[in-house]
């Protein structure tokens, strides 16, 4: 086997080792490395920013284990500054997972920001219900459509909800989904009652939220764990979004490396005479 | 504290209607078996049909703030007709709107049932596998433990006095950030292993079209993390036009101009597509294996 085929047939254990080694550095050997400020970052932050006083935030999410390394980031950067800003929230699964990993996330936080259960933010629990006939319903009565807290608490009892009718008492949303299901957000909510809606898609997702973006649809998008990072940066706090978007950065190179390295092979080995792979 | 019925155990009225719905549901879905067969398709299009009907109207009819000046305007008529459908409707309403809560309230508890039958298939495919030591039956064996184990933690510590046991609450947060997160999260993580064999594997420039598609995915993934950022970060801004050429302004204009664009194109083929499909179903058009198998 000549060296430009051997460059096309490296053992994938090999490459398995060198993803893990690439992963793992990072988090035992921390570097800084640039971040710059995308567009659609800056509108997530600017919406949250302008806020009206006395309107209810909603956090919507249907992310679970599986995407938290990039879900997670982007839902305690937002969670973060609605704490710092004193704007009331309101988590919004759409899976029994999401439910509790955003919960457990508000809990782990809120006691750095005095905040507390209730009376600043809710989570209204996951519904077993298709997202177009919640979202229709929602908008026009919430207390009726949302009924109780994930606990089983009615809505009326929680300090947070007081006030709260319909969709002109929220005044941001900012749907974290490694799904593409933001249209329904647009089609029902944006479009028909001018709601500011944002995207935290996971990074696959991340080319589909471009569409609604240029045409003012959404105020922002935070585009997987890099759009997390950026966003600690506009809190100026960096964490985990900051961390592992390094890690991210190695094996990118890596994979780069990998197929410029197969490619080079495998134009060699024709040339030279052979068919490559 | 919520208990089963939840936050109404208080309230005796509630839970006779509670549990009067209950029984009337389960008398509804035993009068159902009695349909005979032939009358069940058409029974299914008609409830599908009234469904579709009731959505589409309520979304496209005109609410209150909209119809009201213009049936004011139009004399005696206009008036009776305002008073008749719009009359006591919040400006944001029509006359379909009121009962939309109702339905999805229904909606929800069909959803219901579909998580029964789901469990239901899963607990007969999964017995079969053991009752008869097909291949494998050994993952069938920790199906059940896992259903059991993850519904009994998830039911007491959710309901009564498990509320505030932290023996419950202790073994909820070990069953979920131990067991169901951690394999969720080491399952999804194997995705990263695949890509990187694949991609080095099958990402071979054979042609231009690979060629554009290698150097346009190449320029957003570095243009998107901080290691790319940082490789073209000696580029100034008060170098004019050259400022562009930093990676993270290449990948936002293919992101921003090409892709959205791209992306438009496929959403509305999608939409024109899901349109015609909405039809084909509402109507029972839609032939196909979930369609004509008997019921």
């Amino acid at each position: 086997m000549t060296v430009f085929e051997r460059m096309q047939r490296i053992d994938r254990r090999v490459m398995y080792v060198l993803l893990v080694a690439v992963i793992a550095l990072p988090m035992f050997v921390p570097f800084k490395l640039p971040t710059a400020i995308t567009p659609e970052v800056r509108g997530v932050y600017d919406a949250v920013e302008s806020i009206p006083k006395g309107k209810l935030a909603i956090l919507s999410g249907d992310w679970g284990a599986g995407t938290l390394a990039e879900s997670l980031p982007q839902t305690e950067a937002l969670m973060r500054h609605l704490f710092r800003n004193n704007v009331p929230f309101a988590i919004l699964p759409w899976a029994p997972q999401t439910t509790t990993l955003m919960q457990n996330t508000a809990e782990r936080l809120a006691p750095e920001y005095g905040k507390v259960y209730g009376r600043d933010w809710v989570n209204w629990g996951w519904k077993a219900v298709p997202m177009v006939a919640f979202l229709k319903s929602m908008a026009k009565d919430i207390p009726g459509t949302v009924r109780q807290d994930y606990r089983g608490t009615p809505l009326s009892e929680l300090p947070v909800m007081k006030g709260v009718k319909d969709i002109d008492d929220i005044g941001f949303v900012c749907h974290i989904t490694p799904v593409g299901n933001i249209m329904l957000w647009v089609a029902f909510i944006q479009a028909v009652y001018g709601t500011p809606i944002a995207y935290a898609p996971t990074a696959v997702m991340v080319a589909q939220g471009y569409d609604p973006l240029d045409a003012k649809q959404l105020v922002g998008m935070l585009p997987g764990l890099v759009g997390g990072a950026q966003y600690e940066t506009l809190l100026n706090d960096p964490r985990s979004g900051v961390r592992w978007s390094n890690s991210l950065s190695l094996a990118e190179l890596l994979m780069i490396f990998l197929i410029v390295l197969a490619n080079i092979g495998y134009f060699a080995s024709r040339r030279a005479g052979g068919s490559g792979r | 504290m919520a208990s089963f019925w939840g936050p109404h155990t208080d309230n005796p009225e509630k839970t006779l209607f509670i549990l009067g719905a209950l029984v009337t549901g389960a008398l509804f879905i035993f009068a159902l078996t009695f349909v005979p067969r032939r009358a069940r398709k058409p029974l299914i299009a008609v409830v599908t049909f009234i469904g579709g009907l009731y959505f589409s109207l309520e979304f496209l009819i005109a609410p209150r703030s909209s119809a009201e000046p213009f049936l004011l305007s139009k004399g005696a008529f206009g008036k009776k007709v305002f008073e008749l459908l719009y009359a006591g409707l919040d400006p944001d309403q029509n006359f379909l709107s009121p009962y939309m809560q109702g339905l999805t309230n229904a909606w929800q508890v069909i959803a219901g049932f579909t998580f029964a039958l789901g469990l239901t298939n899963l607990v007969h495919i999964h017995g079969k596998n053991i009752l008869q030591a097909r291949k494998n039956w050994g993952f069938s064996v920790f199906f059940f433990i896992g259903v059991i184990v993850m519904a009994v933690i998830g039911f007491f510590q959710r309901f009564g006095a498990g509320q505030k046991s932290p023996v419950w609450q202790g073994l909820w947060r070990i069953a979920t950030d131990g067991w169901l997160f951690s394999l969720d999260a080491a399952m999804f993580s194997l995705i990263a292993f695949f890509i990187i064999s694949a991609a080095y594997r099958a990402f071979r420039i054979r042609s231009v079209e690979a060629t554009i598609m290698m150097g346009a995915a190449f320029l957003v993934m570095l243009g998107q993390v901080p290691v790319g950022i940082w490789l073209t970060s000696w580029i100034q801004p008060e170098w004019g036009f050259l400022y562009n050429l930093r990676l993270e302004n290449i990948s936002q204009w293919i992101l921003w101009k090409p892709n959205a664009a791209a992306q438009r194109g496929i959403e509305f083929g999608i939409a024109v597509g899901a349109l015609a499909m909405g039809l084909r179903i509402w109507l029972s058009l839609e032939r196909g294996s979930y369609f004509e198998k008997e019921v």
